[in-house]
Formats: C-alpha cells, structure tokens, sequence
C-alpha cells in the first residue's frame, strides 16, 4: 500500500477512537459525574465553536498562528540546514558552533519567552524568534551529521569522478543533506506547533490560538476555550499529514 | 609506458608506524585483466586506493598514463550508489559530472538493461533494490560509460552463482568491448580464475608481492594453479577448505 494511503488509514483508526472518547465524555458529564462547569459538554463544545467560526475574530487567530508557525519553520529551516551544512563540511567552524547548539538543546525555547519579551518587546516577534531557535536545534544536528556522514562516504566516488570540490558539494553533499533533513523536519515541524501555541499563552498576546485559548480560559468561557484546544489540535495535526507526505516521497529516496 | 599502463616501483606504504605494503613492484599491460589475491590485512584494497590516486603519497613512483579515465567499484556496495538517484541515473553519474549531455548515453544504458533483464530497475532507488542488482548496476555505469582502467575492489563474494556469473561476463564484457584494463582485489580464487589473465599473489600484512601467475589455460587449471601457489600464503589451505 502507498505510504501516504496507509498512513491515512492510521488516522482513520485514531479518529474513530477520538469520536469514542467524544461520547464517552459526553455521557460522563451528562450522568453529572464530572461537573459541567470543570468539564462542558462535548456538543456545548461543537455548538460554541459554531458560533466561532461565524465570526472573524477567529480566523484572525487561526491565520496568525498559522503564520506564526509557517514563517518560524521557514526561517528554522533555512538556518538550520545552513548552519549544519557548513559546520558538516568545516571543522573549524564546527569546533566554533556546536558548544553553543549544545548550550541551546539543552535549554527549552519556551524558556527563553520571558527573555525575549524583554528585548524584543510583546507581540509576534519574540515567539517567532522562539519558534526559529526551536526549529534550529532540531534541524542543526540532522544537517550537520549528514553533511559529514555523506562528504566522508562519497568522497572516494567523487575523486574518481573527477568531481572538484564545488562539483562535490553541490551534486552530491547538498541534495543528501536537503533530503535527509527534510526526512526529519516533522518532529521540528510538531515542536515548533507547540512553541507557538505556547508562546502566545505565556506572552499573553492578543492574536492565535494560544492567546484566545487563555482568553477564553480567564472569562471562564470553557466551552470556547476548549474549542481552541480543539482547532490546536486539528491544525497540528493537518501540518502532521502534509510533512508526513513530503516525507514519503524523500525517505524513499534515503 | 608502450604497452604498460601503470608500473610501480619500490611502492611501499604505511599508516603511522604500521608498515601496509612493502616494496611492491609490477606492471600492468594495457587491456589486461589482473587480480591481486591476498589474505585480509594484506593491504588489496590500500593499494587499488592508491594506485587510483584516491590516497595520494609521493613517497614512491607509480608511473602512468596521465588523464587516465578512471572507473572503481568499491567493497562497500553503498559507496558506489548515490540513494536519492534513481538506478538510471546512478548509472548516468559520470557524464553528469562531467557536464556532458546524458540523454545521449541513456538510450545505450536502457538497451544494456533491457538486454540483460534489468530494466525494470531502472527508475527504482538503491533503497528498493538487492545488493546484488546494486553491484550489477554499479558495474553497468562503467560499461556504459568506457573508462581506461576499472579498479574492482571485491564486492560480489557474497552473491549467488548466478549473479557471479552475470557479473564476471560483464567484467569481460567491458575489457572487450571497451578496451578497458581491469584491477580486481579478491580473496576469491574463483573470481580471479575465472576473469583474469594475470595474478599477483599478496603476503599476509605488510603486503609484498611473493609470486606472479599467468593465467592462460581455462577456470580449472588457473583455479588449481592458483589454489596451488595459495599454499604459500594460507600453509594449511586444503581445497575442501
């Protein structure tokens, strides 16, 4: 079966088990096990989040976290192929780099929200750059290890080519490197989701998804606030399957 | 070099105070198929590496034919397939790199495979393919694309007869039609046997030349010939071995 179709198939399966959670839930709260002011009903959930999507506020918080993620994973990736790719090739600039990538692995983005609020100041920036600095970490060390692994396997074939050294990097380090980092950006691509979503919560700012999640959540409008949760999931997932489907038509190729 | 297309002399080799061949001295003739068989450590593959220029050291005198054009199928069978081309375009690598125009060798390379029942691989990737269609795929670039010497570095002793046989016609196939001189390393008596006219017997490490065997009269008076002389490498060698 095509990689995709069966994946899909997976999600078909995870979707009928969400719809069971669903109804359970509902039926918990109806019965009055849970209280409904901690835990609203699913279909007060669905019949709140119609009223959401009627109005614009909401497509102005999606489309803002959207943006969010997609200029982070952008950028993310362009720094952190690049940085990889040359710190793989160059062992001076390696020796330069990687004490700094290991300091930032080791420190979530997250945590660094409170500092880049106070220099770069509320709104999207500092999330975004938190986003970028997320993508990096995961990226950097996929580019790097590949740039090296492929420069040190192929470099025989490339001297009996006759390749020069641009020839090399450029038709047989390069694509590799592309391909393998590519493989791995979905892990990259759900983490930054959750810096994102996260950032706009913490710095508490007025537009995406995380920002009306913790509006929604201090007005005690639980039934909206879920919703959001809800749509954060959607969306995650969403960005999930089309990595997902890039990466099956690289990783044959791996 | 007249008829010679690589002479060594007095090759000798380390790597760092580990002494990997000694003194190694031959010629090889143009158009010639030549094995060098040695135990394991016997230094084979370093001297194809730097007969090829692959390792470069100036500390001793290879002459040869200058802008040779260069072939290697390398023991590693990954080394020789880049995974993200097709097995067409792997094929094709070497008139890529050197800027010429492929679709004018793309034809040739989808007769070869069409007459030797491959075709079928020839838009899958090495990751969907065996290890044995790798190496024939790799040995059909270098009969597509004629080289002045291939350097063969093992590579299909763990394949089955048939695949054996298919690839050894081809080794013969691109000494023939080609022109192509022809270096395998092996520590297979039946593939030398089998495809070469020429055999340099290697010592264990460090590696010296101890005897060379010409190879004129058929598989099974070479393959006796060789298991012969084996003796003085592997004393206890018995052909049941």
């Amino acid at each position: 079966m095509d990689k995709s179709k069966k994946n899909i198939s997976y999600y078909n399966k995870g979707f009928l088990v969400i719809i069971l959670f669903l109804l359970i839930w509902e039926c918990v709260v109806r019965l009055n096990w849970i209280n409904d002011l901690v835990l609203p009903l699913p279909s007060k959930i669905f019949y709140e989040g119609g009223n959401l999507l009627s109005n614009s506020k909401f497509y102005s918080n999606f489309f803002s976290t959207l943006t969010n993620w997609s200029v982070s994973f952008v950028i993310g990736m362009f720094l952190g192929l690049a940085i990889g790719f040359i710190s793989g090739l160059n062992s001076k600039f390696e020796q330069l780099i990687l004490p700094i990538t290991a300091f930032f692995r080791s420190v979530p983005p997250i945590a660094l929200f409170p500092v880049f609020l106070i220099l770069i100041g509320p709104g999207k920036l500092p999330i975004i750059v938190a986003g970028i600095l997320g993508v990096i970490i995961y990226v950097f060390p996929i580019a790097h290890q590949s740039a090296e692994t492929i420069k040190n396997k192929y470099q025989d074939l490339g001297h009996i080519l006759k390749l020069s050294k641009y020839d090399f990097i450029k038709k047989i380090i390069l694509p590799g490197t592309l391909i393998n980092s590519f493989v791995s950006s979905r892990i990259a691509a759900s983490y930054l989701f959750a810096v994102c979503i996260g950032g706009e919560i913490i710095i508490g700012g007025r537009k995406g998804i995380g920002a009306a999640i913790l509006e929604y959540s201090e007005k005690y409008q639980l039934e909206e606030a879920y919703f959001y949760i809800l749509i954060a999931g959607l969306l995650g997932l969403t960005l999930d399957l089309v990595i997902s489907k890039f990466q099956n038509s690289f990783s044959l190729k791996q | 070099m007249n008829d010679n297309i690589i002479q060594t002399e007095k090759l000798s080799f380390s790597i760092g105070s580990k002494l990997i061949l000694n003194d190694i001295d031959f010629t090889i003739r143009k158009g010639s198929i030549t094995g060098f068989f040695g135990p394991n450590g016997s230094g084979k593959t370093t001297l194809l590496k730097l007969l090829s220029g692959i390792i470069k050291d100036k500390s001793f005198s290879i002459k040869s034919d200058t802008e040779l054009k260069q072939g290697f199928i390398f023991q590693m069978v990954e080394q020789n397939l880049i995974p993200w081309k097709n097995c067409i375009n792997n094929i094709l690598i070497p008139f890529e790199s050197l800027n010429r125009n492929k679709i004018d060798f793309e034809d040739v390379a989808h007769e070869l495979l069409n007459e030797l029942g491959l075709e079928e691989l020839c838009y899958r990737f090495p990751n969907e393919i065996s290890g044995g269609q790798k190496q024939l795929i790799s040995i059909i670039r270098w009969l597509v694309y004629p080289t002045d010497i291939l350097f063969i570095d093992e590579g299909w002793s763990m394949l089955d007869i048939v695949q054996k046989e298919r690839i050894h016609s081809l080794i013969k196939r691109i000494n023939k039609e080609n022109k192509t001189t022809i270096l395998l390393v092996s520590h297979s008596i039946e593939d030398i046997a089998m495809i070469c006219d020429t055999c340099f017997l290697l010592s264990n490490s460090p590696g010296e030349i101890i005897d060379k065997l010409e190879l004129k009269d058929g598989f099974v008076a070479n393959n006796e010939l060789i298991w012969t002389k084996a003796k003085k490498i592997f004393p206890t060698i018995t052909k049941g071995s």
